[in-house]
């Protein structure tokens, strides 16, 4: 056993092992009994061979196991083309067994096994199950084929340049994806079931000699650790294996993109994907991570940077335009420029809610509309945006319920917060919104700060998996993180792999790469 | 463990919560005050208060009458009527009493931050106590920006504040407006708060600002000359220009100038002023002044074309306004220097940082001295441009 396979050596047969009887009638027997009330399981049973001595049985589900498989490349052969080439005449039992393993089955994927428990849940996973008369194992097919949604561009995590391949919900698409985009005998894809009932796929995926083995270890020793009957959704697993729950802050990034998975791969992470979802799982994550886009490496050095430094200032404002405007109105219009000042003045005049209220109440039609944008249907979704936001706005102002500026200030907050490319992280800035309201409209200024400084105090001593939350700003390891950070240098400076993650092989970019030399290549040429 | 953190947590909380700003006003219930003026009370011709009872144990002290103007905010953010300005006077003994008494008239909370004005009537401006007084509450408050004006008037400030510029803002707005424009105009004095403080305290002499009321209009023109902590005069438009042409804050001015019969005028662009201070030989204390100008000829007089273009005949212009304006300058120098014995150019501050040597030994003498400092002005100026020919 090498290295891997220790580390993710489960104890997953902690059931007992039940050995398979020599008889058909007694195996099938016992299956039904073990699958009974389950009327998508198909037995069939037929005999083979020429004179139809050799009795034989199928067992699958129906709808997760691919019919074409089992008809045309199992039965046809087993039937009808086993009747036709003679077998030997005097082959005893116990060869019909390997003659039909290795000569009969044009079916590329077999397995043999000699558990009747195993025969259940490779049944249920998919496989079909080819039980012999008087032999006591099973050959497993490999005919996983249910109906599955095609490969489609992810909703959310949306890219103007860059690939439009998004997860889907099949487990072995999904590595096949971020396969694709590692062809190298060091990516690694070790699978596990979790989930005492539903026996859910989780694959973990890494690079070897990449990752970072600390974080490889605490990822696998949390998901061994999970006992828990059913993962619906990688946001069980999430959960289940985050640092801090109280935090409002997600510590694991999810992505539809393969492409991102990828990236994360290339930079020492580990990803976790789950089978039935469309949402990978990338750690550990970092505040600075959340904030990148895929697309900020697809397009020029220059368009990045800014937009990326745009992209901070919206998260900042996102976060405290609101209450700065709250404490600014009630408790301190002297920092305010005069002209604007008497402006606001006149504009809230005659308003009847303190600035606080008029702020939350906003704000919380805001994320109601949000809510219910979400719920509706595509086009319904849409409507009520526009109703919600235009005509409820001005009808508003129009009442004289909330002042015009609120509106705008609202809103700015909303198109700011929208900018976040990641949807979790964004929505946790939206809930930590209210709070600093809260704490701007009683304590002014100094509550505001008060606030931050608690968020970032708490930010300062987040982790996810080992790796502070804030690297590279306040885990130091090296000059070259920053060039990720607020702006993004040119890919041929950015050399390193963040050398807060990768322990070893930290460098991406080969040091013979340099723009010179694409200069001399040039002058060679010409 | 978690005994310690609960007491801890009970002591952090009201530490941090009792030492927030518990005073939460809204914006739309404050008053911005923009502009204040002071009036010397006489007594009489105010109408007496109906006191209801008579409460007060004394006299009251009435020193001051104060009014203060906000503007109409509604009116500014373009909803509701009405005026578009509150004026309230009220006689009082101080700026504290003052405040007292107005807040029981106006149904907002008054708020000085964005004061933009400030006005005092010249007969408190010229009694030392008053202006003491006021002075210092103005300088020690913690609330007032030290960037607004200072202005002195001849007229009631009272009058001056409720002055209607037609324009549909308070005069504490219009005046703000008017001092910090792009195209400053060179007649005015410019100096703040802070400005006038320093210079009070460094060389006991400012300049203030005057504003004036002519029938609707008012205006500000000319300066006030501040000495030994009141005011000692006034000085005019044009001597207030070339006041700020010595001390170096103007960068244009436009003299009218006659050569060979024909009036012409020469704006004069880029000033730099260069003031220098020294003893001579006979122990007279000098200042020299150094200024450098460009010239631009922006009226000539009708078909002469040729003669702009005629180096001599620029080279007249230039001698000629050089002389004039350096006399004129020197003229408002000795006048100041004369009449008021203000010390508004610094002479003593420029010899303290240059001369430290003889500072030291004149500046017991210094009130005596500066009458006699003898002044030159070299005024250069030197025509670049003349405009278009046709």
């Amino acid at each position: 056993m090498n290295y891997y396979e220790k580390l993710f050596n489960t104890q997953e047969d902690t059931q007992n092992k039940i050995n398979m009887a020599k008889g058909l009638e007694e195996n099938l027997k016992r299956l039904k009994e073990m699958l009974s009330n389950c009327d998508d399981i198909i037995y069939r049973e037929f005999n083979v061979g020429k004179d139809q001595k050799l009795k034989f049985a199928t067992v699958y589900a129906e709808g997760l196991a691919d019919k074409i498989i089992v008809n045309e490349y199992v039965l046809k052969n087993l039937m009808i083309l086993a009747r036709i080439t003679e077998p030997e005449v005097n082959s005893i039992r116990e060869k019909v067994y390997g003659l039909i393993k290795d000569g009969v089955l044009s079916v590329s994927d077999l397995k043999e096994i000699d558990d009747l428990n195993e025969v259940v849940n490779n049944v249920l996973s998919g496989e079909t199950v080819l039980l012999f008369d008087k032999w006591d194992k099973a050959i497993v097919i490999a005919s996983k084929g249910w109906p599955m949604r095609g490969i489609s561009e992810p909703e959310t995590d949306t890219v103007i340049r860059g690939s439009r391949e998004g997860f889907t919900e099949t487990l072995r698409v999904n590595t096949a994806l971020v396969r694709r985009r590692i062809r190298d005998s060091k990516f690694k894809i070790k699978q596990m079931r979790i989930g005492r009932r539903s026996k859910t796929d989780v694959a973990v995926l890494f690079i070897d000699g990449i990752v970072n083995q600390d974080i490889l270890k605490t990822v696998v020793y949390r998901l061994k650790s999970i006992e828990i009957d059913g993962i619906l959704e990688s946001g069980y697993i999430e959960q289940l294996i985050e640092d801090n729950w109280r935090s409002p802050f997600p510590q694991v990034q999810s992505t539809e993109r393969p492409e991102k998975v990828a990236a994360a791969l290339y930079e020492g992470k580990v990803a976790i994907i789950v089978d039935n979802t469309p949402f990978a799982l990338i750690l550990p994550t970092t505040f600075n991570a959340l904030i990148q886009a895929t697309e900020d490496y697809n397009e020029r050095v220059l368009i990045t940077s800014i937009i990326r430094f745009l992209r901070y200032t919206a998260m900042l404002i996102s976060v405290i335009l609101p209450a700065l405007y709250v404490a600014m109105l009630a408790f301190h219009p002297g920092m305010i420029p005069t002209e604007l000042a008497l402006y606001i003045a006149g504009n809230r005049d005659g308003v009847p809610f303190p600035a606080v209220i008029e702020a939350l109440i906003m704000e919380g039609a805001l994320e109601l509309l949000r809510e219910a944008g979400i719920r509706l249907p595509g086009p319904i979704g849409a409507t009520i945006g526009i109703i919600g936001g235009l005509v409820l706005g001005q009808a508003a102002v129009d009442a004289g319920i909330v002042s015009s500026l609120m509106i705008i200030v609202v809103a700015i907050t909303a198109i700011s917060s929208y900018s976040n490319p990641n949807y979790s992280f964004a929505i946790s800035f939206r809930m930590l919104r209210f709070t600093y309201i809260m704490a701007a409209g009683f304590l002014g200024l100094y509550g505001l700060m008060l606030a931050i400084l608690i968020t970032l105090i708490h930010l300062c001593n987040l982790k996810s998996f080992g790796i502070p939350y804030l690297s590279p700003f306040i885990y130091y390891t090296s000059l070259k993180d920053f060039k990720d950070t607020f702006i993004r240098v040119p890919l041929h400076k950015m050399k390193g792999r963040p050398q807060f993650i990768a322990k070893e092989d930290k460098d991406r970019l080969m040091n013979k790469f340099s723009r010179d030399n694409l200069k001399r290549g040039e002058d060679n040429n010409g | 463990m978690d005994r310690i953190k609960i007491y801890l947590i009970i002591l952090i909380i009201p530490i941090l919560l009792f030492s927030g700003c518990w005073d939460k006003v809204e914006i739309d219930e404050r008053a911005f005050i923009t502009a204040i003026g002071y009036d010397k009370y006489e007594g009489g011709n105010e109408a007496k208060e109906e006191n209801v009872e008579k409460e007060t144990e004394k006299e009251p002290l009435n020193r001051y009458i104060r009014t203060i103007t906000y503007p109409n905010v509604s009116l500014i953010a373009g909803k509701g009527q009405g005026k578009p300005f509150f004026v309230y006077s009220t006689v009082c003994a101080s700026w504290a009493d003052g405040r007292q008494q107005i807040a029981l008239r106006d149904n907002k909370n008054f708020y000085v931050y964005h004061l933009k004005a400030v006005i005092f009537n010249e007969e408190i401006a010229r009694d030392e106590e008053l202006f003491r007084e006021m002075f210092d509450t103005f300088e020690r408050s913690v609330f007032l920006n030290r960037k607004l004006y200072f202005f002195v008037t001849p007229n009631k400030a009272q009058d001056i504040l409720m002055t209607d510029t037609g324009k549909n803002m308070d005069v504490g707005l219009y005046i703000d407006e008017l001092m910090s424009k792009e195209n400053k105009p060179t007649r005015m004095a410019k100096s703040d708060l802070g400005t006038i403080a320093v210079d009070l305290r460094e060389s006991n002499a400012a300049l203030a600002p005057r504003i004036i009321k002519s029938k609707d209009e008012i205006k500000v023109s000319g300066a006030g000359v501040l000495k030994d902590n009141k005011l000692v005069g006034m000085l005019g438009e044009l001597e207030t220009r070339d006041v700020f042409i010595l001390k170096g804050k103007v960068k244009l001015a436009d003299y009218t100038i006659k050569v060979d019969d024909k009036f012409i005028v020469v704006s004069q662009t880029d000033l730099k002023t260069n003031m220098k201070t020294y003893e001579d030989k006979d122990g007279n204390i000098n200042v020299y002044f150094d200024i450098r100008a460009e010239g631009d000829i922006v009226q000539h007089y009708f078909r002469t074309s040729k003669e702009p273009f005629d180096e001599k005949y620029i080279d007249r212009v230039n001698k000629k306004v050089n002389e004039l304006i350096s006399k004129e300058l020197g003229d408002v120098f000795k006048k100041i220097q004369k009449d008021f014995g203000a010390d508004i150019f610094k002479v003593g501050e420029n010899l303290r940082k240059f001369h430290p040597a003889t500072w030291n030994k004149i500046k017991d003498d210094w009130d005596e001295i500066y009458p006699k400092v003898k002044v030159k002005v070299d005024y250069k100026m030197n025509i670049r441009r003349v405009g278009i020919k046709q």
